[in-house]
């Protein structure tokens, strides 16, 4: 599972609280906006807010390092949710806070994981950081996923991705294919898999830059994936160089299917 | 004075079906090298091979001059080409512009002080330093004082690590599998092989992302279609035959493959005047021929390059006089001595004698036959029948050899699949010979009158950046 460090203090804070609600399955509502804000403007939210729904109860956290605003809303549902953070974007808008999009969650209608949920909602922000001053709602899609182990396969030979897809699909994982390291970056950005295997021969991009952002958008998002690469390499160079830059199997093509199979159940079910 | 204009226009037509008799000839072999190399690459397994330790290592060289619009996407594809171990060496040749910036930015590249050079050396302009990133391995930038491409390859090759070199031009695009193609072929016969070309084709028109040509299209523009049926039958017609004798004179400076040791040995490039890419043929062959060395000097036209056509007369032109001086500057420098020499055998016999008398002298018979056919016209005017049947098999006789090659086209390789594209393609191989081709003899011959005035300059070329391209495509 993609594992998330409480590096954000709004994960730190809500980490509780969130707990609480998952154990005893109550709902509840979670609120994120890119916006920058200080001590009397966070206290003149809570003041605004309290006037507007006094009915509900609710925590506020600012993380300050990444200009997140956290909010998590006591037993409510997403609709009530969604129309909470119209509030809160009105008053963002009127002190001209907003710097980005709000997302908008709900557990457990969302994810039946709050807790990851908001690690989720959280990554999303920070890596594709859009302009749009909006409310979006959480997509659920890639969540629900969570129960089983998401894998993207990058390569430009389409019967690799087929053969390969097909079968780790029968196995049950969630399979996502990109043919160029341009493409991969894109897709692992939006899903953020358990594993990626890659070639290392990619155009676009190669495979060695491709790896390499996908480090880089790890430690920004403080998210982890393994990385598997198949590939038609089959120097010594390459295999110190892929693992120098932190892979964890490196398998020749061609390959045996059993035996990836059982190196992939190594990598991704240990960190459950 | 009649009869007088009449035979020299007569003797003019016959150098035309001279000259197109020699090149069905080449054509003939051109066929019977094609069933063999299409067996061999058909059967080949590039993947698998792209990884091989048995590979030998290449360094790309790419000489880059005002290039700041293309050639990131560019070394970012040639650092993704399905090869074992190559590096990418590219030379800044003190442009004016951000090309070095470029890169510098985009790969976080830190100078390091130029390393002496050592023996077995080219000389070359003063090189101010070398830029690198241990996180790119296999890219160094070379950053030197303005001296000509040719003087940029030589910067490469004293610089480089490995023991091929690969010339690339810094507005051509490689196809992936293009270098593991030709050091399949080098594979071969790794003794004998010093040179081997790719083939050239032209981009214009085709759908370009990520520094990788995504689907083949024919151009839509007029001169570039002319140039893509005149490459196709230069390339599939010409070279792969030429390859078949071991008399090819030019391995395109778009893309080739060279022994280092080889070119270092006959001097490495030559400056001063364009053509280098043929110069440094002609010395290789001739250095191979003198010490009596078994060697191959060949042609792959399964390794595929796409480049940039000038869509303008004006930049057209400019071109083709540069090549026309080059010609002129390389026959009167090399050709000339191995001319009809029994030593230098099929060069010595055929390819450096057709050069001279049929592509250098060309323009000279061509332009003097037809001034003296329209006089002799205008003098009598019952004579033109024969004027017109001559002009009528020159007509049929090109295209019947621009037929050959597109058979050779669709027969191994189909890059252009669609049926409309087939008949576009016909139809521009007969299009060429109503104007193009009068047009290029007269380039040829305006580039002369600037080789005897002196006139050494390399002309324009401008380029638009494949993105603009992409998105004039998408429009």
């Amino acid at each position: 599972m993609t594992e998330t460090h409480a590096s954000s203090s709004i994960r730190q804070s809500f980490k509780q609280f969130l707990h609480y609600y998952q154990a005893s399955n109550l709902p509840c509502g979670v609120i994120i906006a890119h916006a920058t804000l200080d001590q009397p403007s966070i206290n003149s939210l809570k003041a605004h807010l309290e006037k507007e729904e006094p009915a509900t109860a609710f925590q506020i956290n600012y993380d300050a390092q990444n200009n997140i605003l956290g909010l998590l809303l006591d037993d409510c549902n997403l609709g009530y949710t969604h129309f909470y953070a119209l509030h809160v974007k009105d008053f963002l808008d009127g002190e001209d806070r907003l710097i980005g999009e709000m997302i908008v969650g709900n557990f457990p209608e969302n994810s039946d994981q709050a807790e990851q949920m908001l690690s989720r909602m959280i990554n999303e922000m920070v890596i594709d950081q859009r302009n749009q001053q909006e409310i979006r709602v959480f997509d659920n899609q890639t969540i629900k996923k969570t129960e089983k182990n998401s894998v993207l396969i990058v390569d430009h030979d389409t019967s690799i991705i087929h053969l390969l897809g097909n079968y780790l699909q029968r196995k049950g994982y969630i399979v996502h294919v990109a043919t160029d390291g341009k493409k991969g970056l894109e897709q692992y950005k939006k899903l953020l898999p358990d594993l990626v295997i890659t070639e290392i021969n990619l155009s676009g991009i190669g495979g060695y830059q491709f790896i390499h952002e996908i480090k880089n958008i790890d430690k920004q998002s403080n998210g982890h994936s393994e990385i598997m690469v198949l590939t038609n390499k089959q120097l010594e160079d390459d295999i110190k160089r892929t693992f120098e830059y932190g892979v964890a199997e490196y398998i020749t093509k061609p390959f045996s299917l059993i035996e990836l199979e059982a190196r992939i159940k190594r990598l991704v079910e240990v960190m459950e | 004075m009649r009869d007088l204009l009449l035979a020299y226009g007569i003797f003019a037509m016959y150098y035309v079906v001279v000259i197109n008799t020699i090149y069905f000839g080449i054509i003939l072999f051109s066929f019977r090298k094609i069933t063999r190399i299409m067996k061999e690459t058909f059967y080949s397994k590039y993947d698998f091979l792209s990884g091989s330790k048995h590979m030998p290592p290449i360094s790309i060289l790419v000489p880059a001059f005002n290039e700041e619009l293309t050639i990131k996407e560019n070394v970012q594809s040639l650092l993704a080409l399905h090869y074992p171990t190559h590096e990418v060496i590219v030379v800044n040749d003190g442009s004016g512009d951000d090309t070095s910036k470029v890169l510098i930015d985009e790969f976080r590249l830190s100078y390091y002080k130029p390393t002496p050079i050592e023996h077995n050396t080219v000389a070359t302009a003063e090189v101010k330093g070398v830029y690198y990133n241990p996180e790119f391995p296999n890219l160094y930038l070379i950053d030197k004082e303005n001296g000509g491409k040719a003087d940029s390859l030589n910067a490469g090759i004293n610089f480089s690590h490995y023991s091929l070199i690969s010339s690339i031009d810094a507005d051509s695009l490689l196809e992936n599998d293009a270098l593991i193609r030709i050091a399949r072929k080098y594979m071969e016969n790794p003794d004998e092989y010093v040179a081997i070309g790719g083939n050239v084709r032209i981009a214009n028109g085709c759908k370009i992302s990520n520094g990788m040509v995504q689907k083949a299209r024919l151009p839509r523009k007029l001169l570039p279609m002319l140039q893509t049926v005149e490459y196709l039958k230069a390339f599939l017609g010409g070279r792969i035959g030429w390859s078949d004798i071991n008399g090819l004179i030019i391995v395109s400076g778009a893309f080739g493959v060279f022994r280092k040791d080889y070119v270092v040995k006959v001097g490495g490039y030559r400056g001063g005047y364009p053509g280098e890419d043929m110069n440094i043929i002609i010395k290789l062959h001739r250095y191979m021929l003198d010490n009596k060395l078994p060697y191959k000097i060949d042609f792959c036209p399964d390794a595929v390059c796409w480049t940039q056509a000038p869509d303008t007369f004006k930049i057209l032109g400019s071109q083709r006089k540069r090549w026309g001086r080059g010609n002129l500057k390389n026959m009167m420098e090399e050709g000339a001595g191995m001319f009809m020499r029994p030593r230098y055998k099929i060069m010595g016999w055929l390819t450096i004698p057709y050069n001279i008398i049929f592509e250098t002298l060309s323009p000279y018979f061509r332009i003097t036959g037809f001034l003296s056919l329209v006089g002799y016209s205008l003098v009598d005017m019952t004579g033109w029948k024969i004027v017109a049947v001559f002009m009528l098999i020159n007509v049929l006789y090109g295209t019947l050899l621009g037929m050959g090659s597109l058979l050779i086209e669709e027969l191994a390789f189909r890059r252009f699949p669609r049926i409309r594209d087939y008949f576009k393609m016909v139809f521009y191989t007969i299009l060429m010979f109503f104007g193009y081709r009068q047009l290029g003899i007269l380039w040829r011959f305006l580039g002369h009158i600037d080789f005897m005035r002196k006139n050494n300059s390399w002309g324009t070329m401008t380029r638009t950046s494949w993105n603009d391209e992409e998105k004039d495509e998408a429009a």
